[in-house]
């Protein structure tokens, strides 16, 4: 589309003048009364292994906040590095930053980094602390060609700046994806993406929606059943969660929506009908629950409202990185960092229990702890 | 996507939409573009689509764009009437630098703005649109009103249906009039 096909909507003025009813925000489908019908039995009954979730310290988080790590509204590198490295330490209570690693990954391991790139270059998981993640695992003697930068969209990692040219020896992976010349679709008329996807694990739940052709490239399948990617069920051992921290409401996107809708396909009718329901049991499953070792929260910069879109006006510098093996214990102290600021800035005026919702069934499911009373946090 | 792309074309064509297109005095080089029908909007902002169904998105349309040497993203959401146009925009404007200003010279003028240090919002007719420097000068605001304003030229106005008592409102009304989950914040 060119400039003057962009400007067509632009002046598109009369076509809506019926005074429609104003649409009520979706709260009521946020916590739904009645909750569909799901697989997650099948995902718990699956044996437990020594690294599932919530790792190796349950209840425990670091958080290390430095004055100064951002500048000028971009993190910095080097100050983010000694972050990371500082807050390693003190999560394990090793003497050496290496040692700390080693402790959750090896040399063997294919090891995934799940950022977060839908803020594109507006607020996207930072390089800084990926370039530091990135330098200390090498540290550790892990091959860069055994790191994997992924998320659901290629065209979004690269707009972030998740490019081979950025992160050379580095595989950069998205489940949807298009070819050079931007089709989605393959000469035999398939999604490219229904090859990234592993249909022997799925995430299902008895609601569906039916997509337009715009929308398939980004859902991959309609139906009941969300498919796990093939990068985190076949091709890993070891992830690593990269998350930053924003708003969703009144509740906050982190560590455990970043995997619950970052790992499967056909999102939007999860979004729609229970949020806090898949961030939590997508979690459950073995690709996930038995890989994921690490949660690094990117707080250098965040959102306070807007989220999980990116909008200038509401992105701040919490100046911050947490780091915890266990998403819910770590998503809890991320949940008070975001409440604080939206009270502080006027945008609500208490917490509302209800957003922690996720957290609890998680912790029903044996995947962390919600519990702030029982969270040992450190502050650094 | 060039069959997306066609389809999407063909749609609005068929919407009887008349055409506009920035006029080549303004020298903008296009970079990149997209456009996303309905529900299609997940694949531009994952979870973030749900706010804006609420208050009956049809279209976006954005583009990166440079102009005077500074880089520019503008989206334009069309939303299905004026009052839910308001109510997206009046839900993303926060602590506005200048608001409510008029870019013509009008006394009453037809749109709501919001200025920030690296963005500029407006909602006007069923449209929201907002227009992202990254350079967060003076300058590239300067020139973000400059788009805006050959934008607002092309946009059929007209009032969001207020209801009285906020109807009487002193201006500004953007950064202090909110209207979420069917409810008025002033």
């Amino acid at each position: 589309m060119d400039r003057r096909n962009f400007l067509k909507v632009v002046s598109a003025g009369g076509l809506a003048v019926a005074a429609s009813p104003v649409i009520k925000a979706a709260d009521s489908s946020f916590f739904p009364d009645e909750i569909p019908a799901t697989n997650i039995d099948e995902a718990i009954s699956i044996p437990r292994t020594k690294q599932s979730m919530p790792g190796k310290y349950p209840g425990k988080v670091v958080s290390c906040k430095r004055d100064g790590s951002v500048v000028d509204d971009i993190p910095v590198e080097s100050i983010a590095y000694d972050m990371l490295a500082a807050s390693m330490l003190s999560l394990t209570g090793c003497r050496k930053v290496s040692r700390a690693w080693k402790q959750f990954v090896n040399n063997k391991d294919i090891i995934g980094l799940k950022v977060n790139p839908i803020g594109e270059r507006l607020l996207s998981t930072s390089h800084a602390v990926v370039k530091s993640i990135i330098k200390q695992l090498e540290e550790a003697g892990i091959n860069r060609s055994n790191i994997v930068i992924f998320d659901r969209r290629e065209e979004q990692l690269k707009e972030a700046g998740f490019t081979a040219e950025n992160y050379p020896g580095i595989t950069i992976w998205g489940t949807e994806y298009c070819d050079e010349k931007g089709s989605y679709y393959g000469p035999d008329g398939k999604l490219l993406s229904e090859s990234r996807i592993d249909k022997n694990w799925y995430f299902y739940a008895d609601v569906e929606e039916q997509y337009d052709p715009y929308t398939m490239p980004f859902m991959v399948n309609t139906g009941k059943y969300s498919y796990f990617n093939k990068m985190c069920t076949q091709q890993l051992t070891k992830i690593i969660n990269v998350p930053i921290l924003k708003n969703a409401g009144t509740a906050i996107t982190c560590c455990m929506k970043n995997l619950g809708f970052g790992m499967i396909t056909n999102t939007a009718r999860l979004h729609k009908q229970f949020w806090h329901h898949t961030s939590a049991y997508v979690c459950a499953f073995p690709p996930v629950r038995d890989k994921v070792v690490l949660n690094i929260v990117d707080a250098l910069r965040g959102c306070f409202d807007g989220g999980p879109g990116a909008n200038p006006q509401f992105i701040c510098n919490y100046d911050t990185i947490l780091v915890g093996t266990d998403p819910v214990a770590t998503d809890r102290i991320c949940h008070d960092i975001v409440i604080n600021k939206r009270i502080e800035e006027g945008i609500q005026k208490e917490d509302k229990p209800k957003s922690m919702t996720f957290m609890q069934l998680a912790a029903d499911l044996k995947l962390g702890v919600a519990d702030k009373s029982k969270i040992e946090h450190i502050i650094i | 996507m060039k069959h997306l792309s066609l389809l999407i074309l063909l749609l609005i064509l068929s919407s009887g939409v008349s055409y506009a297109q920035w006029p080549d005095s303004l020298n903008i080089e296009v970079k990149r573009d997209r456009t996303f029908e309905g529900s299609a909007l997940y694949g531009y902002m994952n979870g973030g689509s749900d706010l804006f169904f609420s208050y009956g998105f049809k279209s976006l349309m954005v583009q990166d764009i440079v102009f005077y040497g500074e880089q520019f993203q503008v989206e334009i959401f069309e939303m299905s009437d004026p009052l839910n146009a308001f109510g997206i925009y009046s839900v993303h404007t926060h602590r506005c630098l200048k608001a409510d200003y008029s870019f013509v010279d009008e006394k009453q003028p037809q749109y709501f703005n919001c200025l920030s240090k690296y963005q500029l919002q407006c909602a006007a007719g069923s449209k929201y649109i907002s227009i992202v420097f990254n350079g967060g000068t003076e300058n590239a605001a300067i020139y973000a009103e400059e788009l805006m304003k050959y934008l607002l030229s092309q946009i059929k106005l007209e009032m969001p249906a207020f209801p009285p008592d906020v109807a009487s409102l002193p201006r500004p009304f953007s950064g202090v009039v909110r209207f979420s989950e069917g409810v008025w914040e002033y």
